[in-house]
């Protein structure tokens, strides 16, 4: 009985976990160059069973597997492209195809999806936040005569990248520097909307809910069994 | 008590504050000169409550870690400042800018502050004076018309000629344009006035011929697109839904767990 409560708890807090996955979503679904993150759930390793007092041959009489619960592993970033709205502002960069630009941030070299860039006091080509975007040749972009097709594009594989808010990816640990992307186009004046689909998002949001709902329904059944065992039984 | 409440409500503030640049966007689309604001989102810092490439406690390496974020935030409201229209109005004094530029007027303290806004007329005493009274700088001093004179023309270079009371032509200065390597980071004084600061970089003048010029006779429009702001407040409103929805689910949720024990 009281292993069924914790299986349930489980179930409970593993729901939770995705539901906080699926609201960052929520969150960011006009964020420029937002990449959805998807949680995978998985099963705690399942227990041999036995029956209690019915050894056979001094072997215990084994009944089969029982799970003992759920928990989110693990959360993955979904690299499909968002699509492009146009913009007029010159200074609104999207990528067409596979690639990343390359953006100085104080802790160093970053990735992202997200065009949205000014030009600072210096004029240089910057992020919102302040940091360079940087050139092929590794130097800052400069906004006299800009040219979006000298901006740096470099291609990442997906398992590489991590997330680190800001819009910013940065590279696994022991990952390989990035190549320059091969079949990757600059526009001007567009933006990558966020790839966050509020259609499926609403209904992975419905049915965490739900299951949610579900194990707090084991819990409480879990209860009532217990409680007709302490109190009902030994009366 | 759980992150996806406060999530959620991330959602909800940044698309708040993307309906008020637009609500001032829309407010402001017959003010002269005006230059609408924008509002950029990022998303906020991830917690890594799992690394990546480790062995967790139910046997299988797993490859991508746990990283929960934490919602969205304003990065930031800016000025976009393209190019309004240009409407003809046929005025002597209304001058708009054609390009990149401002115009200098000075403050009541004497320091100088930057307009697009060019709805200028001729105060008691002579000078040349935005509709709050502040005075319009040519060659770095207030321009001001001689009693009597007529026919005042601007260039495209900005030189201001006239018709003396005497009949003969007189030169009244040259209104010189100012330029801002990021105009977007210049402070809003109100009435259309920006003050200069060290993030706008430094102030340049603008060369005659450089494809700026002053026209004549013309008033710059607000640059909001009236049909861009609409679709833009229909998607802001649509995204405050699915974050309020998503702040409703949560509670939902809270309550659940409110009621394991009855």
């Amino acid at each position: 009985m009281i292993r069924g409560l914790y299986t349930g708890a489980s179930g409970m807090l593993a729901q939770l976990d995705r539901y906080d996955v699926i609201a960052n979503n929520l969150a960011n679904v006009s964020t420029p160059g937002y990449k959805r993150q998807e949680a995978i759930v998985e099963a705690f390793p399942t227990m041999l069973m036995y029956r209690v007092r019915d050894a056979r041959d001094d072997q215990p009489a084994a009944i089969g597997r029982v799970g003992t619960g759920a928990l989110l592993s693990e959360t993955v970033t979904r690299f499909d492209a968002g699509t492009l709205e146009q913009t007029d502002n010159p200074y609104d960069l999207a990528i067409s195809g596979d690639g990343y630009f390359a953006v100085a941030t104080p802790r160093g070299v970053r990735y992202t999806r997200n065009g949205s860039f000014r030009a600072d006091g210096n004029g240089r080509l910057v992020t919102m936040e302040g940091d360079a975007v940087l050139r092929s040749d590794g130097a800052p972009v400069s906004v006299a005569a800009f040219d979006p097709a000298k901006v740096r594009v470099v291609q990442v594989p997906a398992d590489d990248l991590v997330k680190e808010g800001d819009n910013l990816f940065r590279l696994r640990d022991g990952a390989p520097e990035p190549a320059a992307a091969t079949d990757a186009k600059v526009l001007s004046g567009r933006l990558e909307t966020s790839n966050v689909n509020p259609v499926t998002t609403m209904i992975d949001m419905l049915s965490a809910l739900r299951a949610y709902e579900a194990n707090q329904k084991v819990i409480q059944a879990m209860d009532d069994t217990l409680g007709k065992v302490v109190n009902e039984i030994a009366r | 008590m759980i992150q996806s409440l406060w999530t959620a409500g991330s959602g909800l503030l940044a698309q708040q504050a993307r309906v008020d640049a637009i609500s001032n966007n829309i407010a402001n689309i017959n003010t002269t000169g005006f230059k609408r604001d924008q509002a950029t989102f990022s998303d906020l810092v991830y917690a890594r409550l799992r690394p990546a490439d480790q062995q967790t406690y139910l046997g299988p390496t797993v490859p991508a870690g746990f990283d929960r974020g934490h919602g969205v935030r304003v990065d930031a409201v800016r000025k976009q400042f393209g190019q309004g229209m240009l409407e003809m109005t046929g005025r002597d004094l209304d001058l708009a800018i054609q390009g990149d530029g401002f115009f200098q007027v000075r403050l009541s303290d004497g320091s100088t502050a930057y307009t697009r806004a060019g709805e200028f007329r001729v105060d008691a005493g002579g000078t040349v004076v935005t509709p709050a009274g502040l005075p319009l700088l040519a060659d770095g001093k207030p321009l001001t018309v001689p009693p009597g004179a007529t026919a005042i023309t601007v260039a495209a270079d900005g030189t201001v000629t006239a018709t003396g009371a005497d009949g003969q032509p007189v030169k009244l200065g040259q209104i010189r344009l100012t330029r801002f390597a990021d105009p977007s980071a210049l402070g809003g004084a109100g009435d259309g006035v920006f003050i200069a600061n060290a993030d706008a970089g430094q102030p340049q003048q603008v060369a005659s011929g450089d494809g700026t010029a002053i026209v004549q006779g013309a008033l710059e429009r607000a640059n909001v697109d009236l049909a861009q702001e609409m679709v833009s407040l229909v998607l802001a409103q649509r995204a405050y839904e699915l974050s309020a929805r998503a702040v409703q689910t949560a509670d939902q949720m809270l309550a659940l767990a409110n009621g394991l024990r009855r």
